[in-house]
């Protein structure tokens, strides 16, 4: 196992050097230039040449590249083009941030998903099934801004109970952790329900239910354990998502994450937040994978990782 | 029978009047409450400012911040005049080369370090040395600290406008041993000057909060305990915000949420025209907009009225002058093209461009086919004001493409040299911080101020304005500087046409109807709440 985590860990970085690669040259094709952003649009040309000095972005592309290459060999981002703070100090509470975020919306995802799935998956064909196919339609098709600004005006401005925006308590918590979670809840929930109404006509649930046992220890013991193995993978893959998912939502609950430096970075040109961002998602992405295949060996004794 | 129903309209009246002043004299006491200390304020506004070194940029976003815990030699009042803040006394030789400036005694920096000549000395030596946006306004050949509290400026011409040049919140004045002590990097993310309140937290695109100075120098102020500012950069959260009573004040929403908070109970809107100016720069420097017949059709072609109905709900006022508003001293209003489809049709026949098929003008066998470049939400109504203007210029054959650039790529797109400058039309706006027209002179009208080097993306130049300029820059006072040049500089840059003259554009800020002592400054376009109070 030791092994095969080696290996993985090896394989990402030829694809954690394209990242960075595409990126670099991504903000090469499109026009942009830093240095007159950073020094607003009412600065004197001589104010703009002094910050591109300044940025080290006066030197040809090739030399920045390798410059920033050889610094990233060696774990340094570098810095902020805009605070001049260093990229990891950029990154740390962010991404603590949208991390705490994340990992609620999934427990919450998968939580109700599972159960709503569950439910619908045993009552099928009937009322209960059909209520929680349109949640779960409703949740998968709802863009996740207008599912915010609907909470929010409803949740704030109406009832005044839960604080609009910002992260300060746990009651700044709920609103952007439901509209994060809703997509993935919806998607767990269909693939709980699909996945156990295939596993309920295997002969071993009809040989419990033969021997005696009760229902819920059916379900809940032999058909949902076995149910869930292609859920586990779902769980894992929405959770890399979500990273992506917390962009909008970030925004919208001006929640102070990974998503909204990004965005911010974007729109500055600040090449090494944006470049420390995406590194940041995507190793935290193969990480996610690994983990899931991992979970996936000890969950079911058939597959073996060498 | 007619005397007798006036009669009965003025006993109406006068018993009206009676009532009125009556009512008002119970009233009185309640118009005018006490302000009262404590409490806190918080803001949500929008910015992506990644730092509150004020000397680095001159930004509205982190303009809007900065008088809350810098000052600068001097201020503006809530009607846009410039007063005294760290200046005590000031003397002024004849000649309007020496200034002589006694500060404040007994100010204290936030470290606690003395507010003194050798410290205001070495904010404009850093200004200076540095190149930081700006530096190239001051007209200084020498800075003195004569004694402690005596500042010795001379200066290469004279400068009527230096009170509001430096008035400006770039010119901020920190405590030089705190910043020689962190340098530039601690000066990005902390703040230690002289003003009412203290930097206490600063996250960049999250959060501001500041803190009461209690020792600040002017005895009983700021009433407020603290202040916080919270970036929230999406319009509906904003607006939300404030209605769900989250934060007290709320800028740079919509029209609509405007108009929606306007007749809630709990919120007002204040309302100025601050010195922004949205306008179509127009390239004189190509062909056809090279023709100043053509840049004049254009500007009878366009209803600014309509736009303000349709995009400012109401808001804001027809442009009278070229960049230059009147909340700018110096400004002389020369006039705005009128609405005039058939006077433009007439002017394009004139200028040879006749009208050809499918409704659009042709000379020389090529079609009248323009680029406006423009932003979506760069600033408030550019996108809907470009399709109006583009529906407007098609009635008159001229063949109008939007290009939708997003901020990042725009600023470079547009701010080109003569040569290079392929664009025909793009959408911006102006505002003219100093307060003074020399700005507008120096940076959009002279020749030399052509883009990249300075804002004139038009490439306008007209030799007569240049050496008018000039001669006004040797004025020894703003008056005799206005009163001989302006008038005809405004009315000749104005029958030039070098741009599509637009809006004046209204400033908008939500409120809780709690808040008080909040205003617009105009110049600044920002909205000082520093010695702002709070009913509970």
């Amino acid at each position: 196992m030791t092994a095969y985590l080696v290996r993985r860990a090896l394989l990402s970085i030829p694809t954690l050097f394209l990242v960075v690669t595409v990126v670099f040259l991504a903000f090469q094709i499109i026009p942009s230039d830093p240095a007159r952003l950073f020094a607003g649009e009412t600065a004197a040309q001589e104010t703009v040449e002094r910050i591109r000095k300044d940025l080290g972005l006066d030197r040809p592309a090739w030399v920045q590249y390798t410059d920033y290459i050889t610094k990233l060999v060696t774990g340094n981002l570098g810095r902020s083009f805009t605070t001049r703070r260093l990229v990891v100090d950029e990154l740390g509470p962010r991404f603590v941030n949208t991390i705490k975020l994340s990992v609620w919306a999934i427990l919450l995802a998968t939580t109700v998903g599972v159960l709503l799935g569950t439910i619908a998956a045993v009552n099928q064909g009937k009322t209960m099934d059909h209520i929680a196919t349109i949640i779960a339609l409703v949740g998968i098709s709802i863009p996740v801004f207008w599912l915010g600004l609907l909470m929010m005006f409803f949740f704030s401005v109406t009832l005044g109970i839960l604080p609009a925006a910002g992260n300060e308590t746990w009651r700044h918590y709920i609103m952007p952790t439901v509209a994060l979670s809703v997509f993935s809840l919806a998607f767990i929930a269909r693939m709980t329900r699909s996945s156990l109404l295939e596993v309920i006509r295997q002969d071993y649930v009809r040989t419990a239910r033969a021997k005696g046992a009760q229902e819920w220890v059916v379900i809940g013991r032999h058909a949902l354990a076995n149910a869930l193995l292609p859920v586990v993978i779902v769980v894992g893959l929405r959770f890399g998502f979500m990273l992506g998912g917390a962009l909008v939502v970030e925004e919208v609950f001006a929640w102070p994450g990974l998503g909204r430096l990004m965005i911010v970075a974007v729109g500055q040109r600040d090449i090494p937040v944006v470049q420390g961002v995406l590194l940041l998602f995507a190793a935290t992405f193969f990480l996610i994978n690994a983990l899931v295949d991992l979970a996936y060996g000890l969950l079911d004794p058939r597959i073996r990782y060498a | 029978m007619i005397a007798t129903k006036r009669f009965r309209a003025f006993v109406a009246l006068t018993a009206l009047l009676i009532l009125a002043v009556g009512g008002g004299a119970g009233a009185g006491p309640a118009a005018a409450p006490q302000p009262v200390s404590g409490g806190s304020l918080s803001i949500a506004y929008v910015t992506t400012a990644p730092h509150i070194d004020l000397h680095q940029v001159n930004q509205g976003a982190v303009n809007e911040v900065a008088h809350y815990f810098y000052e600068t030699l001097y201020d503006r009042d809530p009607n846009g005049k410039v007063i005294p803040l760290l200046v005590k006394e000031e003397q002024i030789t004849p000649d309007g080369l020496t200034w002589t400036l006694k500060l404040q005694p007994n100010v204290k920096f936030h470290d606690g370090t003395p507010l003194n000549a050798a410290a205001v000395k070495w904010n404009f030596d850093r200004k200076i040395n540095r190149r930081f946006t700006l530096f190239d306004i001051l007209p200084f050949r020498t800075i003195e600290a004569v004694d402690e509290l005596t500042l010795r400026l001379t200066l290469t011409r004279p400068a009527p406008n230096l009170r509001p040049n430096i008035s400006t919140k770039t010119f901020a004045i920190y405590s030089p041993t705190w910043a020689q002590r962190v340098g530039d990097e601690g000066m990005r993310l902390n703040a230690v000057g002289t003003g009412p309140f203290t930097v206490a937290e600063f996250r960049p695109n999250e959060i501001l909060r500041l803190r009461k100075n209690p020792n600040y120098w002017q005895k009983g102020l700021p009433y407020l305990d603290e202040v916080v500012f919270r970036v929230v950069n999406d319009n509906n959260t904003r607006a939300t915000m404030i209605q769900a009573r989250d934060v007290d004040v709320a800028q740079s929403l919509s029209v609509q949420d405007i108009r929606r908070l306007k007749t809630t109970p709990g919120f007002k809107i204040l309302e100025g025209i601050g010195s922004q100016q949205a306008y179509i720069t127009l390239n004189n420097a190509k062909p056809p907009l090279d023709d100043v017949k053509v840049r004049r059709a254009i500007n009878h072609a366009v209803d600014k009225e309509a736009i303000i109905r349709n995009v400012y709900l109401g808001g804001g006022k027809v442009a009278q002058a070229v960049y230059a508003n009147p909340t700018i001293d110096g400004y002389v209003p020369a006039g705005s093209w009128k609405f005039d489809q058939n006077a433009a049709r007439a002017l394009l026949d004139e200028a040879g461009w006749r009208m050809g098929p499918g409704g659009v003008r042709v000379k020389d066998g090529r079609p009248m086919q323009l680029e406006l470049i423009t932003r979506r939400g760069g600033s408030p109504g550019d996108y809907e004001t470009s399709e109006i203007v583009q529906g407007m210029l098609k009635q008159v054959g001229i063949d109008v493409r939007l290009v939708v650039l997003e901020s990042a790529t725009f600023v470079p797109r547009v701010t080109l040299p003569r040569d290079r400058a392929n664009y025909d039309m793009v959408y911006l706006t102006v505002g003219t911080f100093t307060g003074d027209i020399e700005y507008i002179l120096q940076t959009f009208y002279h020749s030399s101020s052509a883009a990249p080097r300075y804002f004139n993306r038009a490439h306008y130049g007209n030799p007569v304005v240049d050496q008018l300029i000039e001669q006004s820059l040797k004025a020894t006072t703003a008056k005799s500087r206005n009163s001989i040049y302006m008038g005809q500089i405004m009315r000749t840059v104005f029958n030039d046409a070098p741009i599509l003259q637009l809006i004046d554009m209204p400033q908008e800020l939500a409120v809780r109807d709690n808040v008080h002592s909040i205003f617009l400054e105009p110049a600044g376009n920002n909205w000082p709440a520093k010695y702002a109070w709070k009913t509970r």
